[in-house]
């Protein structure tokens, strides 16, 4: 087993395997950015080492400073976490030349499965449905409008090196294809340094269903059910839950033996997940592989009591899988709900500054991995995510009640946050009803959304807010002469700590 | 002591007067007595007719950041917004005028040139901030009349990027 291990990532997720890492005995190895020498995954490694300045592109993107970093800190393996250099061929190419370990899939899969035209050709091949769609990459905006027009509006247009619905956009129309071309291409460039995108049908009112699957090095793969993330806002998941209300056992299983299948045809090791989409008459498309830990993974650890982060590290030193397909079971429902800085009443545009104040559910069921403390910043250069809180419970509507009041309790202040839109999300009668499709967001919030706020509540916040600013301005000496009462500190005169007049000596 | 907020683009008066933990407190014309203990910096507990409410507080530079049962305010102090509230409507024309980020981030694409005409709706710029494009569209019917920034360039939310000219 491995002594150490870097971790190449920040936040919630570098805090997650951080954890993991101390419970098996591995010592770890933070890398933060010159904007990162305060956030909390620096604090609770064993060593850190900044790899550059604030831009992503010069600190957590760079390879070099990385692989430097682990080097000079003899760490005998590499956890990328989601995002930054996670999905890069080239990075897990280079740990292994460099003998070190690289916890996720070997890079030629990698390399297979981050290229969504050739892993389509090549798990169609095997016999895995997949959308109609373009199956290569085009050099000029006529022949993509030429490709458009065989597909048929709407459509999308995805980054070929994509994830995350960076670059990912809906064309409803013609006219609007090409600004749509040109916005997709500039936003995977910025995001994943390569511009290339590709066309595909849009399949509407769909279900996104994801199987998690755990493969080692010896062929040995099983799946740990499905995900739904249907809730989704400018094509980013921001509510996952297990298990899903659409399938039914037939469904789930045949869905998981072509999850199954598509990690055998692609070379697949380690943790990863395959995404289909669900039509309205119950058909299932591949989508993609996403190569990595998933942000969302915890919900599956809630209903299946496994640890994949652990999982991961295991079958990244060799080890064998243990846990065999037949003696899984689904247990429960777990809902998982993404906490951003942003502002949902004003288009949710991300919000950066200090988190003045903090207070974190707790109780039965309740899991929060978060990347955040009281007083801490939030930094304007990175994903605006901030924690995630996850629920268990028996069913789901006890998980929904469950996390209601588990958002109720989480306080952030200084920040905008998510937080009541995800309340105001698993409150509505369509959520409850499991009718997530994912254009969920655009159809139940269609005339904007007024955060429903109760009048007593406002007017004790006043109260409060007035109280307040009266210690202040009595503290800072604006209101000591209206006020004739002091505090025992200032009428005490001079004291001492843990000594009687009589015993003095 | 009197002192004034603002919530909701509202201005109101609020006063507190303290006798034991007992508070009587004046919000406008309305009076309200509550028991009010300060748990820790930032909790604030109020009994009001045998209800209890914790209250997560926050001071900011210009305001309280408060929480109460599940709902976010933010209590704005009202010495520099009085006129604001009142101005709201010229300010929120200036607004318009005035092409500012939201957020601090990077422009990316300049849509438009100056003197250029441009519709409501219209994309006027592009900025990235957390990996993420923000279209600024223009909310009125005009004409660019200075444009401040290029692309590549760094802005913050205080200064515009653009300055348009309304078209009668």
């Amino acid at each position: 087993m491995f002594k150490k291990i870097l971790i190449a990532n920040r936040g919630e997720i570098a805090v997650r395997i951080i954890r993991a890492c101390q419970e098996m005995g591995i010592s770890t190895v933070a890398v933060y950015s010159e904007a990162d020498r305060k956030s909390l995954h620096v604090q609770l490694a064993d060593e850190a080492v900044c790899i550059g300045p604030a831009q992503a592109v010069d600190s957590y993107l760079d390879k070099d400073n990385v692989i430097h970093a682990a080097k000079e800190k003899k760490a005998q393996a590499i956890h990328p976490g989601y995002g930054f250099l996670a999905e890069n061929p080239s990075f897990s190419l280079r740990c292994e030349k460099e003998g070190i370990v690289f916890i996720g899939p070997n890079s030629k899969a990698m390399d297979l499965v981050g290229d969504k035209v050739r892993s389509r050709q090549t798990v169609e091949k095997a016999g895995v449905p997949i959308i109609p769609g373009m199956k290569c990459v085009l050099k000029n905006i006529s022949e993509y409008e030429k490709e458009a027009s065989k597909i048929g509006y709407p459509l999308m247009i995805k980054a070929s090196a994509g994830g995350g619905g960076k670059g990912m956009r809906i064309v409803h129309s013609h006219e609007k294809l090409k600004t749509g071309l040109e916005a997709g291409m500039r936003e995977a460039k910025s995001a994943f340094g390569d511009e290339s995108v590709y066309l595909e049908k849009c399949i509407q009112e769909p279900h996104h269903v994801e199987f998690q699957i755990l493969a080692d090095n010896y062929g040995n793969i099983v799946h740990l059910f499905e995900r739904e993330c249907s809730i989704q806002r400018r094509h980013q998941k921001i509510i996952e839950e297990s298990p899903s209300q659409v399938l039914d056992e037939d469904l789930r299983n045949r869905m998981g033996e072509v999850a199954k299948k598509v990690i055998q045809a692609t070379g697949y090791n380690n943790a990863g997940t395959v995404e289909f989409l669900l039509d309205k008459d119950r058909n299932f498309y591949f989508l993609e592989v996403n190569a990595r830990l998933q942000v969302e993974h915890p919900v599956t650890e809630l209903i299946t009591g496994l640890d994949i982060v652990q999982h991961q590290i295991l079958i990244a030193a060799g080890e064998r899988l243990k846990v065999k397909q037949d003696s899984l079971l689904q247990k429960g429902h777990a809902i998982e709900c993404r906490i951003y800085a942003e502002d949902p009443e004003d288009n949710f545009l991300p919000s950066s500054g200090k988190i003045l104040f903090l207070n974190e559910p707790a109780g039965p069921g309740i899991r929060l991995d978060s990347g955040i403390y009281s007083g801490c910043e939030v930094p304007i250069y990175y994903d605006p995510i901030l924690s995630k809180l996850i629920i268990w419970a028996e069913n789901r509507e006890m998980a929904c009640q469950r996390m209601i009041q588990a958002l109720d309790h989480y306080v952030i202040l200084g920040v905008k946050t998510s937080i009541s839109f995800l309340k105001e999300v698993i409150s509505s009668a369509m959520f409850r009803r499991g009718d997530t499709t994912t254009d969920f967001i655009e159809k139940q919030f269609k005339n904007g959304f007024g955060m429903k706020k109760d009048d007593k509540n406002r007017e004790i916040s006043l109260l409060a807010a007035a109280f307040l600013e009266q210690t202040r301005k009595y503290d800072s000496g604006i209101g000591k002469k209206e006020q004739g009462e002091r505090s025992p500190w200032q009428t005490l005169g001079k004291w001492r700590l843990g000594r009687s007049e009589e015993s003095g000596t | 002591m009197e002192h004034e907020f603002v919530v909701d683009n509202k201005l109101l008066k609020i006063s507190v007067e303290g006798k034991g933990g007992n508070y009587v407190i004046n919000i406008d014309d309305d009076q309200y007595t509550a028991d009010i203990e300060h748990l820790s910096p930032h909790i604030v507990s109020i009994k009001r007719e045998d209800k209890i409410y914790r209250v997560f507080i926050a001071r900011s530079d210009d305001g309280f950041f408060v929480q109460c049962r599940g709902d976010q305010y933010f209590i704005k102090d009202s010495d520099q917004d009085e006129s604001e509230v009142q101005g709201s409507e010229e300010r929120s024309r200036e607004d318009m005028l005035k092409i500012k980020s939201t957020m601090p981030g990077k422009v990316i694409k300049i849509e438009v040139k100056e003197k250029q005409e441009v519709s409501v709706g219209q994309t006027l710029v592009i900025v990235e901030a957390m990996k993420m494009e923000n279209e600024i569209k223009s909310s009125l019917q005009g004409v660019v009349k200075k444009i401040f920034a290029s692309e590549g360039d760094l802005v913050d939310s205080d200064n515009p990027i653009m300055e348009l000219e309304e078209k009668k």
